[in-house]
């Protein structure tokens, strides 16, 4: 693996030894339906979402889902870079991180290929949204940076950079809220897994590996749009669709708080 | 990404084409383009396949490596993908250029096989905690006429079943130590059980209606689409939105059910021509590639 000089070194190969350690993953829910954290499988985890977190930024928001925590900054719009061609529509550009302790493994500072992917997701969940003819020539930067990774890190960042977005008075059609669900077997959905929740192949056996996934859904709430999906795991498409459904509901709801987070943000400037 | 230039006035013929359910070249919404696939034609791969869809051309070569377990499953192997746009395809593709599509093919392929259903991992350990088999899976695009995603897990799966892991010996050494002996004989491998492995399918989201296996030109009308896995009995591998677009619920909704439909079709076909091929490389003579 390439490693870049510049970096402090650390060990090549190094294993978390939580990794050693077994874990049960067939036990999601305890014998009175409830989960490992108290909540109920339909309950909700608490959303706490700020705004204006960054003072240099823009915009910037701040959310945290449980125990998840997540920061965005919004930069721009200003001028493309110079070797880019001119075009009629802006340019949006994300970026997501974990940062290297948020996660039980160690991250690297390099973006691995499931941050590359999760940013893909999250600019294009953004880029239905954003305005971005109204920003010809122009990119606007939005930085997402994962704290504290305990599940549905996705779901957060996606709220959080609309939100941030929407902070930096950047014109959007709507704003974004995202949530997820871990399927567990047909019957159980989930909301807001936590990181044990979350889908790991390698703690199920071939036998056990069948309607068990994560499923991410990032909603438009007033104009009842989708704007990003992504699943992972096995399971019947029936389920999928319910599951799609759920997420679907869960972030409708989001929308209440969102508003109401940026409504008063608004309050405190007029003061 | 590589894309087709279109004016107004074409995106409209193309969009109302759709919305009539008959697509410039002929098709209707949910047809593929004809498929050309060959198997095993790459010598110094474990397993090739060659597959052109309309003006689509993709090569997979399969390696197989001896590496070290990972820590969290010590008697299994694993399988890693990488894919290499080839500037040959499209001059935009050189340098990092086609970083951007390399990524997300390479990351939807990651996905739907990161799951214990589609592949029996344990049949790549060698020796728990010290030897397993990587299968490098290499893809290479030789030229875009849109839908490389749905191609190139075609190509893969196709590819997969063409490979052959040789059957090494284990004898016991020196001091405890177990030594590895490779087989004299090339043919003597043993083969992977490919039949769970999923295919992607993309549906194409133009004006109020999806369609499959869209042409580049086609993907220049449309703003969103949904990828997903599908495996032979029609279970759902991984699901994730493309495109800066966003997709109505009911939409979404209606795209699963005929992903479903057609990527359960795509394996009948699928199946039965990989059958076909490795009989057929039995009696006839290979001659190379193309």
């Amino acid at each position: 693996m390439p490693t870049d000089s510049r970096r402090l070194p650390v060990p090549e190969v190094s294993h978390s030894p939580e990794l050693f350690c077994s874990s049960d993953p067939t036990s999601l829910i305890n014998d009175d339906s409830l989960r490992k954290d108290g909540r109920n499988p339909e309950e909700i985890a608490g959303i706490f979402m700020q705004c204006g977190t960054v003072s240099q930024a823009k915009g910037s928001s701040f959310c945290e889902l449980h125990k998840t925590k997540v920061i965005c900054s919004v930069y721009g719009p200003k001028d493309v870079e110079q070797k880019e061609d001119f075009q009629m529509i802006g340019k949006l550009k994300c970026d997501f991180k974990f940062a290297p302790f948020s996660c039980h493994k160690r991250r690297g500072h390099i973006a691995d290929l499931e941050e590359s992917e999760l940013c893909e997701v999250l600019t294009q969940a953004l880029s239905s949204s954003v305005c971005l003819h109204r920003y010809p020539k122009s990119q606007i930067e939005v930085y997402v940076i994962v704290l504290e990774n305990n599940g549905s890190a996705l779901a957060a960042a996606i709220t959080a950079a609309s939100l941030a977005l929407a902070d930096a008075c950047i014109e959007q059609y709507d704003i974004v809220a995202a949530a997820s669900v871990r399927v567990f077997g047909k019957e159980n959905f989930l909301r807001d897994p936590t990181f044990h929740e979350e889908y790991f192949p390698h703690q199920l056996s071939k036998k056990n590996d069948f309607n068990n996934g994560v499923v991410t859904v990032a909603l438009m709430p007033t104009l009842n749009q989708v704007c990003g999906v992504l699943s992972e795991g096995c399971m019947e498409s029936s389920v999928l669709q319910e599951a799609i459904q759920t997420c679907t509901e869960e972030a409708q709801n989001l929308y209440a708080p969102l508003r109401k987070c940026l409504t008063s943000n608004l309050g405190d400037i007029n003061v | 990404m590589a894309k087709a230039i279109l004016g107004d006035s074409e995106k409209w013929f193309i969009v109302h084409g759709v919305q009539d359910d008959f697509r410039t070249d002929g098709r209707s919404c949910e047809n593929y383009r004809h498929i050309e696939l060959e198997t095993g034609i790459l010598s110094n791969t474990h397993g090739s396949a060659r597959i052109r869809l309309g003006s689509s051309e993709l090569l997979v070569g399969v390696k197989v490596e001896l590496g070290t377990p990972k820590p969290q499953r010590i008697n299994e192997g694993w399988l890693e993908f990488h894919v290499d746009c080839s500037p040959n395809a499209h001059p935009v593709f050189q340098g990092r250029g086609g970083k951007e599509l390399s990524d997300n093919i390479c990351s939807m392929l990651t996905r739907v096989y990161r799951n214990n259903t589609v592949m029996d991992l344990e049949a790549l350990g060698v020796i728990p905690q010290k030897h397993c088999w990587v299968v490098h899976v290499d893809v290479l695009i030789l030229e875009c006429g849109g839908n490389l995603i749905d191609a190139a897990s075609i190509a893969v799966k196709a590819a997969l079943y063409n490979t052959g892991i040789p059957n090494i010996s284990l004898t016991d050494g020196d001091e405890g130590e177990v030594e590895i002996n490779l087989p004299d004989d090339p043919e003597d491998v043993k083969h992977l059980k490919t039949i769970n492995c999923p295919v992607l399918v993309t549906l194409s989201k133009i004006g109020n209606r999806h369609i499959v296996d869209a042409t580049d030109e086609e993907e220049c009308c449309c703003s969103a689409s949904l990828v997903m896995g599908v495996t032979r009995r029609g279970h759902t591998v991984g699901v994730r939105k493309m495109g800066g677009g966003s997709l109505d619920p009911e939409s979404v909704t209606e795209m699963i059910d005929s992903g479903k439909k057609i990527g359960r079709q795509l394996h009948i076909s699928l199946d039965k021509l990989l059958k076909i091929e490795a009989g057929m490389s039995e009696d006839i003579k290979q001659t190379g590639y193309l």
